[in-house]
């Protein structure tokens, strides 16, 4: 089986959540799936979406599935708020443009808020997708085996004339990433762009990724960026790894020490901004080394000698980065 | 709380998607046999993978089209739009832009907004038909027209206007940005002596300030130039933010050994990524620049040999009145744009070349090597360097005084200042932010200061002032109509006197206060804007005339103000007739008489010429106009029509402009706006504008439909040309080929010696005041409303996919310490006020802002708000002075280069739970 993989710099996410409308007019707009986001960004530290995701359950221990899982709530996916358009604004019979309901919730909701105090609070932005995992753990837990791998590039997706909408899925997937289309009975989530791959195209979350933060391209391909950086440089790293799903997406961690804190006194200090212990909860005991592995060879290039890795992080091009 | 387990759950969330039922993803088709049957093990192999076509068949199209987004932004994306069955269905960037040597590329450009962009177009609130107010002003109750009786209504009051009240009371305002779509309305207002606002001084974009230093101030490297700097400044500009589709470029910047410092009030997203966070305190940059140039300086980290040759820092002044040295002070006959420097070879002054008076167009000394230290006697006059003025100037903002002003520790100023003396290409991106603020005007200049000093502006560094536009001598043609000026003004001064906004200020702030501030108040405003009408300096068509008939195509000149509600009510008195064009129904539109539905950003035939990327790009028509919509360029030509019509039914011919010297003719307006027919067409208009622009020429209207974007040739920049094989960079060729630059020293002028200058203490760039927000102390927080992530101004703010990614309604930002003081949860309803105004809003807590500061990102419809209040209803105006000064040089009246900017940011406001 060849797999597909993806590597997400969050040294370059901006969080624009291009890559999110991206997804959400291509796949997600319609037909019960306007709730889904099967890719969102979210601010971290912070909630995420679905609210809580983190403490949801599921995935593996000691290579046992975890039935205990949870099914999100539907507040906790956020509000698909409609608005009063033609009362308010074309039949005065509004006088302001309103949601339906009150918001009390929604996919981004604690956008930029992180944690600290000014001048010293942190956030960063963290995309996430399907994590298209080697060992799924919503495979696992489907009784009606209609989840599979596809061979051809290991994506892991729901035949949506086998499902029977029984929801273990949803509850064994640790990232919160299986939905549950309501329309259709049937679970659903992120395909991997399978069709756009099949025909050489990258998923739409990555072309349209206008921060270039992503690449793509098979594990087993050692002259791609994938490759060079989750194998080579070990500078990208799957998210909370201690589920045991065997993630394919890989993130490059947030260079955490700048900009530098604040003293009392308004002097630098040199205290981490962002503490490395919550690094390592999301990104596992390989994240040190390769934070250090980053500031050093940032470092050649403010010294002017070549390096390696930051050549491949720039990624010029498409081609640099997309290698289906 | 329910989950989709729940049966209340589920039928709540049935409700939501009742509508789509009927075409459901998945056909409820009969379970085929097949799915029953057992599977070994789905890890290692699946038998069946017919249904797999399901979502193959949702990645389908029948056509597609290209399309940019850039109407109210500066980027300039190129966009394929997919059609299925006639409908638009998905944005998704081309992706095809060629690769610079050693540069990463621009692939892909976009933002979210652009992504949802077809999805947006199908809202209720984007128009569909021509619409007559049938309620109040504002109550928005409307009755569907025809264009026909639209058009004869707007051209039959148009005349009456003309004909009753006299030529200028007519005023046609627009959005500067697709080419044709923006030049439409300039020939028609030229066509008719319409009052023409200048809409950059508007929404508070222009550099007057630094315009005052070079021209034109507002000018950019292409972005891609980003990656080849050393060190960036983010500095009253959050890309992160603003600049979705060129942010990478910092970031690779950074990975190819670059230094990015971002210098903010708060911890904004592009704080984020940067090596240093300045924490300024709000409306004290000044003071941070003065400080960081007093480093540079008293550390001689200055770059003399370029300075004297680029700059008229070794210009001569006098020591008894402060004036610059000049010809005419020797000679009878002598210019007075001709001014000296001190020739150390010779111990004498001497005239330097390149300035307007000179016949030497060029910088060059020869042999001469001007002193830029120094104080001489000049045959008996007694004269020193403006860099010594500058110097004793600068003197006392060190570090460490300007700590108490600015907040930032001099150790931080030091090691900022320190990293700007060692970079070997320094960019400072300047944003729109800085002349929002009353000291923006100096800041201005100080910025540019800095990049001057260490010798990196049009060498190897930029100052990025946001935008500029290619060069395109066909638009300019277009909207030009030989002897029919137009009347240009600002519309800072045409609101402070229509909108009767000077009563406001006076009102709200603390007279008192800004003497000991700023040394004047709000009345000695207003009479210096009097006496500056008077001199001629501005423009004073609002003194005498009325916008009686208003034709707004695409701006919302309310929300771009201060004081929305306030201006609204008081201009609409003055106005007979509002007509708004526009594809949207935004909130101005809302005060509109007749509304005329525009063609959608999909629906166009146009070009965006903006020059931050080597690139035009195409609204390339992907679908004809729905419903009613007609293209911009299709509703001029068709008032025309109807205008030329109506006169000629009426028998009204010509009718004489002798205050701009020019008439205004009724019987021939369509012949005249459409050349004779030979624009009369869209393809018309925009093959004109292409094939006469020196930058495109014949080929490239083919060129631009066929992939969505071209390459512009190298005379499309406006100082200096774009180089085929690297990143445009601005203002090089003054270096390179000693090119006087349009000031009236021809240098990069520091020194204005204008009386008001002089008058307020401005001659040198320094803090023009102690710093600091200049709003009444009273009320404890400072307000400030940048630009926002969600939309482009008020492009996207209603957007449905938008709004659930935010709080799906206006919201506001606070600290949570000063929440907690104020007894205030995040999602609490807040009441934001002043003496001047209110609006209602969500908070949402912001650890990123200090706790004296009310963040609230602007574009919000004013209709989005509880009451129709609006964020902008707790501002109010101000103008300074020197933004007023004309006769002099370079620094005059000039839309979209100088007149006053709007200042947003001197606003202090309480907040209150509701």
């Amino acid at each position: 089986m060849r797999q597909l993989a993806y590597v997400f710099d969050l040294n370059k996410c901006i969080g624009c959540h291009t890559c999110t409308m991206a997804c959400k007019q291509l796949w997600t707009n319609r037909d019960g799936r306007e709730y889904m986001y099967w890719n969102n960004v979210e601010t971290r530290p912070g909630k995420g979406y679905p609210k809580n995701w983190e403490e949801k359950g599921g995935g593996f221990k000691n290579g046992v599935l975890q039935t205990d899982g949870k099914i999100p709530l539907i507040e906790a996916y956020g509000g698909v708020w409609k608005y009063n358009f033609e009362a308010a604004l074309l039949e005065g019979k509004a006088n302001q443009l309103v949601p339906h309901e009150k918001p009390t919730w929604g996919p981004n909701w604690d956008e930029d808020e992180g944690a600290g105090q000014f001048p010293n609070n942190h956030y960063f932005y963290l995309p996430r997708i399907c994590n298209h995992c080697s060992n799924p753990a919503c495979l696992a837990a489907c009784p009606n085996k209609a989840i599979y791998k596809r061979p051809e590039d290991g994506l892991v997706v729901i035949d949506q004339e086998r499902c029977r909408g029984y929801r273990y899925c949803v509850q064994a997937c640790p990232y919160g990433k299986v939905y549950f289309n309501l329309q259709t009975q049937k679970s659903e989530k992120c395909i991997g762009c399978y069709p756009r791959v099949e025909k050489g195209v990258a998923p739409a979350c990555v072309t349209q990724c206008s921060g270039k933060m992503r690449m793509v391209g098979y594990r087993d391909d050692k002259d791609g960026p994938i490759y060079k950086l989750v194998e080579q440089w070990k500078v990208a790293l799957p998210l909370h790894p201690e589920h045991g799903t065997e993630p394919n997406v890989f993130y490059v961690p947030p260079i955490n020490t700048t900009p530098a804190m604040f003293e009392e006194d308004g002097r630098l200090g040199d205290t981490p901004r962002i503490p490395i212990a919550d690094l390592e909860a999301l990104f596992g005991p390989g994240t040190r080394q390769a934070l250090e592995t980053l500031g050093r060879e940032i470092q050649k290039r403010r010294e002017a000698k070549p390096s390696g890795l930051t050549e491949i992080l720039i990624g010029y091009t498409n081609k640099d980065r997309f290698k289906l | 709380m329910n989950s989709p387990n729940d049966v209340n759950g589920r039928r709540k969330f049935l409700q939501l998607s009742a509508a789509a039922l009927a075409s459901a993803a998945v056909p409820s088709s009969v379970w085929a046999f097949s799915k029953i049957l057992p599977v070994e093990d789905p890890l290692k192999s699946y038998p069946y993978r017919s249904w797999e076509d399901l979502y193959r068949k949702e990645w389908t199209w029948d056509s597609v089209g290209f399309t940019t987004h850039s109407i109210g932004c500066v980027a300039g994306c190129a966009w394929n739009v997919y059609v299925k069955n006639g409908i638009p269905m998905r944005d998704e960037q081309v992706s095809k832009y060629p690769q610079l040597p050693g540069i990463p590329d621009m692939n892909p450009r976009g933002c979210q907004k652009g992504a949802v962009y077809c999805s947006w177009s199908k809202q209720p609130d984007h128009l569909k038909y021509p619409l007559k107010r049938v309620g109040a002003r504002g109550e928005g109750k409307w009755k569907r027209i025809s264009w026909d009786e639209a058009l004869t209504e707007i051209a039959d009051k148009i005349i009456d206007t003309t004909l009753t009240r006299g030529p200028g009371n007519i005023v046609v305002s627009k959005r500067p940005f697709a080419v044709i779509s923006n030049t439409v309305y300039t020939r028609l207002a030229n066509l008719l002596g319409a009052i023409k606002p200048d809409v950059s001084s508007m929404t508070g974009d222009l550099y007057p300030g630094i315009q005052t230093v070079r021209v034109p101030a507002r000018s950019v490297s292409t972005f891609d130039d980003w990656f080849t700097s050393d060190l960036i400044l983010m500095w009253h500009m959050n890309p992160i933010v603003t600049r979705i589709p060129d942010a990478h470029f910092l970031m690779e910047a950074r990975y190819n050994g670059a230094r990015l410092v971002n210098i903010s009030v708060d911890y904004n997203p592009s704080s984020i990524h940067s090596d240093l966070f300045v924490p300024v305190k709000m409306g004290t940059d000044s003071h941070l620049a003065a400080a960081i140039i007093n480093v540079l300086i008293a550390g001689k980290y200055y770059k003399p040999d370029y300075l004297k040759e680029q700059t008229d820092l070794p210009f001569l002044v006098r020591t008894d009145n402060g004036k610059f040295l000049r010809e005419k002070d020797f000679k009878p006959d002598g210019s007075d744009q001709v001014f000296y420097v001190w020739d150390i070879k010779t111990g004498k002054a001497v005239l330097a070349p390149g300035s307007m008076g000179s016949k030497d167009k060029t910088l060059k000394f020869g042999a001469v090597d001007p002193a830029l230290e120094g104080s001489f006697s000049a045959e008996g006059v007694q004269v020193t360097t403006v860099f010594e003025r500058l110097k004793a100037e600068i003197a006392p903002y060190t570090p460490e005084a300007t700590q108490a002003t600015t907040g930032v520790h001099p150790t931080v100023v030091r090691k900022l200042a320190g990293w700007i003396a060692e970079c070997k290409a320094l960019r400072i991106l300047d944003g729109y932010n800085n002349q929002k603020h009353f000291d923006g005007f100096q800041c201005g200049r100080l910025k540019i200061l800095i990049i001057t000093l260490i010798g990196h502006h049009g060498t190897t560094g930029s100052i990025d002032t946001t935008y500029e536009g290619w060069k395109l001598e066909g638009g300019t043609e277009l909207g030009a109509v030989k002897g029919k000026p137009g009347r240009s003004v600002s519309m800072v001064l045409a609101q402070w006197v229509w909108g009767e906004q000077y009563r406001r200020s006076k009102a709200y702030y603390d007279d008192a206060q800004l003497h000991e501030q700023i040394g004047f108040g709000v009345d000695d405003m207003e009479a210096l804007r009097k006496e500056s009408e008077a001199k001629g300096w501005m423009p004073n068509w609002q003194s005498i005339k009325d916008p009686v008939v208003y034709i707004n195509a695409g701006v919302n000149i309310f929300a771009t103000s201060n004081a929305y509600s306030h201006l609204a009510e008081n201009f609409l008195k003055r106005c007979e007739l509002l007509v708004n064009v526009d594809f949207r129904m935004n909130s101005g539109c809302m005060y509109s008489d007749i509304v005329l539905p525009a063609a959608e950003n999909i629906e166009k035939l146009d070009i965006r010429e903006t020059s931050v990327t080597r690139f035009i790009h195409a609204f390339g028509q992907p679908v004809k106009p729905m419903y009613e919509r007609k293209t911009d360029w299709a509703i001029g030509v068709a008032l025309a029509s109807k205008i030329q019509e109506r006169a000629r039914a009426r028998g009204i011919a010509r009718v004489d402009d002798p205050e701009i010297k020019s008439a205004i003719d009724f019987d021939t307006f369509y012949d005249d706006f459409t050349m004779k027919g030979a624009v009369a067409r869209d393809e018309d208009a925009l093959r004109f504008v292409m094939e006469r622009s020196k930058a495109l020429g014949p080929g490239t209207y083919e060129e631009v439909l066929k992939n969505g974007f071209a390459e512009v040739g190298p005379s499309a920049g406006k100082t200096g040309p774009v180089p085929k094989d690297k990143p445009y960079r601005p203002f090089t060729v003054n270096v390179t080929d000693k090119k006087p630059y349009g000031t009236l020293t021809g240098r990069l002028q520091f020194y204005v010696d204008h009386d008001w200058f002089q008058r307020f203490g401005a001659t040198v760039p320094k803090p023009q005041y102690g710093g600091g927000v200049v709003a009444p102390r009273r009320y404890p927080f400072v307000y400030n409303s940048p630009h926002t992530r969600w939309g482009v101004h008020s492009f996207a703010r209603t957007e449905q996919w938008m709004l659930r990614h935010q709080r799906g309604t206006p919201d506001v930002r606070l600290n949570p310490e000063a929440m907690a003081r104020k007894g205030i949860k995040d999602g609490d309803m807040v009441r934001v006020f002043n003496s001047a105004g209110e609006f209602f809003a969500m908070v949402k807590a912001w650890p990123g802002l200090p706790e004296n500061v009310v963040f609230s990102e602007h574009g919000w419809e004013q209709y989005q708000y509880k009451n129709r209040t609006h964020y902008n209803d707790v501002g109010s105006e101000l103008i300074n002075p020197l933004e007023l000064v004309g006769g002099y040089g370079h620094v005059k009246y000039t839309a979209g280069g100088f007149n006053p900017n709007r200042i947003f940011n001197e606003t202090t406001v309480d907040v209150e739970k509701t």
